[in-house]
């Protein structure tokens, strides 16, 4: 017993390498190169509800040009994206504040999903694999629908308040989802039908990643709680160190899993290459209220987009070392995606 | 009893049942219909366009080319969401049988090419569904690619009538979410009115007319010479201290007969609908020949986070006399950003008929209950809607750290405001035309508006600010008054530094107390005992009726030694009408006269 004690340092060094060290090995291929971004904004300078100012709603850029138009709906006040790629088609979604909007037609007309039973869409998961189970949060907890969006019944067992900002898949597991909302981060195990909460020691949890290249490790933001993460699946957390203990809006693993990327509310976008342990400052721009979003290019993780609170997308070429303002001045972009 | 003394009181008691007797059905209607005629007056021969402007042409058949090519040139490129909704299917409701083809035809066209976002408060929704109901059903049997949102006609006729009525369900049982708004009652009046006239289906047709009956008798019953009266979710400044210029103003001219004329765009619509008050609902908004006290129940907005209740309930307290009304909230947040706490409104001194105090607080946690965004970059997108609201300045919003305790016609105020708060000051605000307003040595300040008289005294040492700049009433591009800066000096504020304070309000008017020196006398003859420390704020004071109130930060009230339980409070109680929570039936009762809304049977019982 008292040699397994001496050597519970030496094991438990040696897992925690093995995670880190797992997490840096290459990502797969990508199956296709997307050719076009698509931004969602939720919000411009001079936006009022029944107003005449607004610019938000659906912009797309094409990869090597330098202008984004808006593709949908001037008034639409949009938080996240989805898609889906099957053999029926390709399927575009747009999580907005009026509801979960659908395109199976390239993005040329949509449809509403949802009814009035929802309030704001805040993000959506379609699964990977069958097109009629889309997961969607919302202020008022996780709905989830197995028929495409026609009825929808909400998932809540095991959360204890109703906020959920933000629900995720699993990046190998269909079966299993991760939600951030107002007390925690939680997983389901079971397609969203329980929830269990893991303990991430953040209120308010704003931002949530996943590492694509080591499934156990996590990183989290929350509400002027700084950063934390797990390298175990959520058993244990801990404490991101070097990175201040602000508002974190934005949290991104690159495909690759070497890089992680976090940003939030004057914060400036910060930096890590170990699993977010800890983290660096990479670039601060006085003129940037909040980073909402962080979008690392699939193929080329040195290609960084950030989206921001009401300052537009910035760009970097070269993994944060030049910025340019890449347009959407004034609008507030929520999510950066790169389709095909 | 002599016969002089007989005759004198069968006068007096004459004069009293003709200043409470209401005129008859058939004058109210003919000077409705003067007035109505009055509210559209200038928009059939208007060259500017707009809807109103087309939709008076069309319901008057009266130069129907203009309204035509107005029509057209509108929606060619529609803007406004559920702003453009309601006059949208309004011009097209009271216009379609007198249209062109052309103009008909691009009136569906929109339907189908623009998207009018939903919104995200409780009038957005109502506008936004009645609309939608009204308009899938003039064009019912289409596909999903006729219309703007991908949805077939029964399918928004559905989604629209299932939401109008779960809005109906839980406002009469819990009590309205954006309740007794002056700005925001023209949201609900215009799509229930469209509702009550033009809905196809019986059932939503009748609820139309209860749903514009009940928000009417929730308007009348805290009615005075126009003016809403008590505290309220949602006001601007600033309507805030010039209280007629309210959008609900505008409906108490049109169906009451009160404030000030008005050609207000709210009321063009109602002004051309065949809905008409019932009379027992104009009764009660004019009769004050009785003082009464009315207390209501409401609710909070859905609450999305940083609560543990959905929508907590909002207790009302209204004292109301034929001189003035003063009104609270109990306190607390009750209603992001745009909260009225308590107020006295009076009849004396247009357009300053009030006096009213808040803590002007704001914070990123109060807006993020309400709103889903990041905490702390929401401030900054309300600011960009909602100028005043970080403003220290401001003359609207609820506070944490504000609670209330009114008894008839004596409020008590107190505060205890956390270190670090946004802003650790209190304010009130005090007309410029009021004819007295007296330091007296007790430490009450004795002011005078006519026969009104309002005493307030306050717990802590204050100052005085003359506002040297106010706001005017210009409106933004969705119709709201909007600040705009503007030397207009002479209103005073009473500033308090204190964190942990309060303040005493008493009203009475000359009916009530006799002349101001009287009133002057009977403040000091009572002044109040407070204890004020952080986590220990609390009052105990006689009114000048002879109550003794004992009021502890934050719910501890009691009243001649009877702790008072605020959530006994019913969904409206008073002499005029009554709700029980959860019966979905509202109660009036005026004279011999009675009406229920029953909307469980969806029946309206005379």
């Amino acid at each position: 017993m008292a040699a397994i004690k001496k050597l519970a340092p030496v094991m438990f060094l040696a897992l925690l390498m093995g995670i880190v060290f797992s997490a840096f090995r290459p990502a797969p291929q990508e199956k296709s190169e997307g050719k076009t971004y698509y931004a969602a904004v939720f919000l411009n300078r001079g936006h009022v509800t029944g107003g005449t100012q607004s610019n938000v709603g659906l912009f797309k850029r094409a990869a090597g040009d330098t202008v984004w138009t808006n593709i949908y709906r001037r008034n639409l006040l949009s938080f996240g994206l989805g898609i889906w790629e099957g053999k029926s088609g390709r399927r575009y979604y747009i999580a907005a504040g009026n509801g979960l909007h659908r395109s199976v037609d390239g993005t040329k007309s949509w449809r509403v999903l949802t009814d009035w039973h929802t309030e704001e869409i805040l993000s959506v998961a379609p699964d990977p694999i069958d097109s009629s189970i889309i997961y969607v949060s919302t202020p008022f907890g996780v709905f989830k629908s197995i028929d495409e969006g026609r009825h929808w019944e909400k998932k809540m067992t095991g959360m204890k308040k109703w906020f959920v900002k933000k629900v995720v898949l699993d990046v190998n597991d269909r079966k299993k989802l991760f939600a951030v909302g107002e007390d925690d981060v939680f997983r389901s195990t079971d397609s969203g039908d329980h929830w269990e909460a893991l303990h991430a020691g953040l209120s308010d949890v704003q931002s949530f990643a996943q590492d694509p290249a080591s499934p156990n490790h996590f990183l989290a933001g929350g509400e002027e709680n700084g950063i934390r993460l797990t390298l175990d699946g959520g058993k244990t957390w801990q404490t991101a160190q070097g990175v201040p203990k602000e508002s974190f809006y934005a949290i991104t693993i690159s495909p690759d899993g070497r890089t992680a990327y976090a940003g939030g509310f004057k914060t400036g976008l910060w930096t890590s290459t170990d699993a977010g342990m800890s983290w660096k400052l990479l670039w601060k721009n006085p003129e940037i209220e909040a980073i909402s979003t962080i979008f690392v290019h699939k193929n080329d993780p040195s290609h960084l987009m950030i989206g921001t609170s009401g300052q537009g997308i910035y760009e970097s070429p070269d993994a944060g070392k030049t910025w340019r303002c890449d347009g959407l001045q004034g609008c507030q972009v929520r999510q950066i995606e790169l389709y095909p | 009893m002599n016969i002089k003394k007989f005759f004198l009181i069968v006068i007096l008691f004459a004069l009293q049942s003709a200043n409470a007797q209401m005129v008859s059905r058939e004058t109210y209607l003919k000077e409705f219909e003067k007035r109505a005629a009055f509210v559209t007056s200038i928009y059939d021969t208007a060259q500017s366009v707009g809807y109103y402007q087309a939709a008076v042409r069309y319901a008057r058949g009266k130069d129907l080319a203009t309204a035509d090519k107005m029509l057209i040139e509108l929606l060619r490129d529609p803007r406004g969401d559920m702003f453009w909704m309601i006059p949208a299917i309004g011009t097209y409701l009271h216009g379609k049988d007198n249209m062109s083809p052309e103009a008909r035809a691009a009136m569906r066209n929109a339907w189908k090419t623009y998207a009018p976002y939903r919104g995200d408060t409780e009038n957005h929704w109502c506008m936004y569904h009645a609309s939608l109901f009204l308009a899938a059903e003039q064009w019912p049997n289409l596909p999903g690619s006729e219309w703007y949102n991908g949805k077939s006609s029964e399918e928004n006729l559905r989604d629209a009538k299932e939401y109008l009525i779960h809005w109906m369900n839980i406002s009469t049982t819990i009590g309205q979410g954006e309740f007794d708004s002056p700005d925001y009652f023209p949201e609900y009046a215009m799509p229930m009115i469209l509702l009550s006239q033009y809905a196809k289906d019986p059932e939503m047709r009748t609820r139309g007319t209860m749903m514009t009956d009940y928000i009417f008798a929730d308007f009348a019953v805290e009615h005075l010479d126009g003016q809403y009266i008590g505290g309220f979710s949602r006001i601007y400044q600033p309507a805030v201290y010039k209280p007629l210029l309210s959008g609900a103003s505008a409906f108490a001219y049109l169906y009451f007969g009160t404030g000030e004329p008005t050609n207000s765009g709210w009321t063009v619509l109602p002004a051309l609908s065949n809905y008409r008050l019932p009379e027992i609902i104009y009764s009660i908004a004019l009769d004050r020949s009785k003082t009464y006290i009315h207390q209501e129940r409401k609710r909070v907005r859905n609450v999305i986070r940083f609560g543990t209740e959905k929508n907590p309930p909002v207790y009302k307290y209204s004292y109301i006399t034929k001189d003035y009304g003063i009104g609270s909230l109990q306190g607390g947040i009750l209603q992001p950003i745009q909260q009225h706490t308590w107020g006295v409104r009076y009849t004396y001194g247009r357009p300053y008929t009030t006096i009213f105090g808040l803590h002007p607080y704001w914070s990123g946690t109060e807006v993020g209950m309400f709103f889903p965004e990041e905490v702390k970059t929401l401030i900054a997108d309300v600011v960009a809607s909602k100028g005043t609201y970080n403003n220290p300045d401001k003359w609207t919003g609820g506070s944490p750290f504000e609670r209330t305790f009114q008894h008839k016609n004596t409020l008590i105020v107190l505060y205890d405001i956390a270190p670090g708060t946004t802003t650790e000051h209190i304010d009130g605000f005090f007309p410029r035309n009021l004819e007295e307003r007296i330091v007296e040595p007790s430490g009450w300040i004795a002011c005078k508006a006519g026969d009104v008289y309002i005493g307030w005294y306050p717990l802590q040492e204050y100052e005085w600010k003359e506002e040297s700049d106010v706001s005017i009433n210009t409106l933004n591009d969705i119709g709201r008054p909007q600040l705009e800066r503007v030397k207009e000096t002479g209103n005073w504020r009473l500033r308090s530094h204190k964190p942990q304070n309060g303040y005493v309000i008493e009203v009475r008017s000359k009916d009530e107390i006799g002349s101001f020196a009287q009133f002057q006398a009977a403040l000091n003859a009572h002044t109040p005992a407070a204890t004020l420390q952080p986590g220990s704020v609390s009052v105990q004071y006689t009114t000048l009726g002879g109550d003794k109130m004992d009021f502890a930060f934050p719910e501890k009230r009691t009243l001649n030694g009877n702790a008072i339980d605020l959530s006994k409070t019913k969904l409206f109680e008073g002499p005029f009408i009554n709700a029980e929570v959860g019966s979905e039936k509202m109660t009036m009762t005026y004279k011999n006269k009675k009406l229920v809304l029953d909307f469980k049977a969806v029946k309206i019982i005379e």
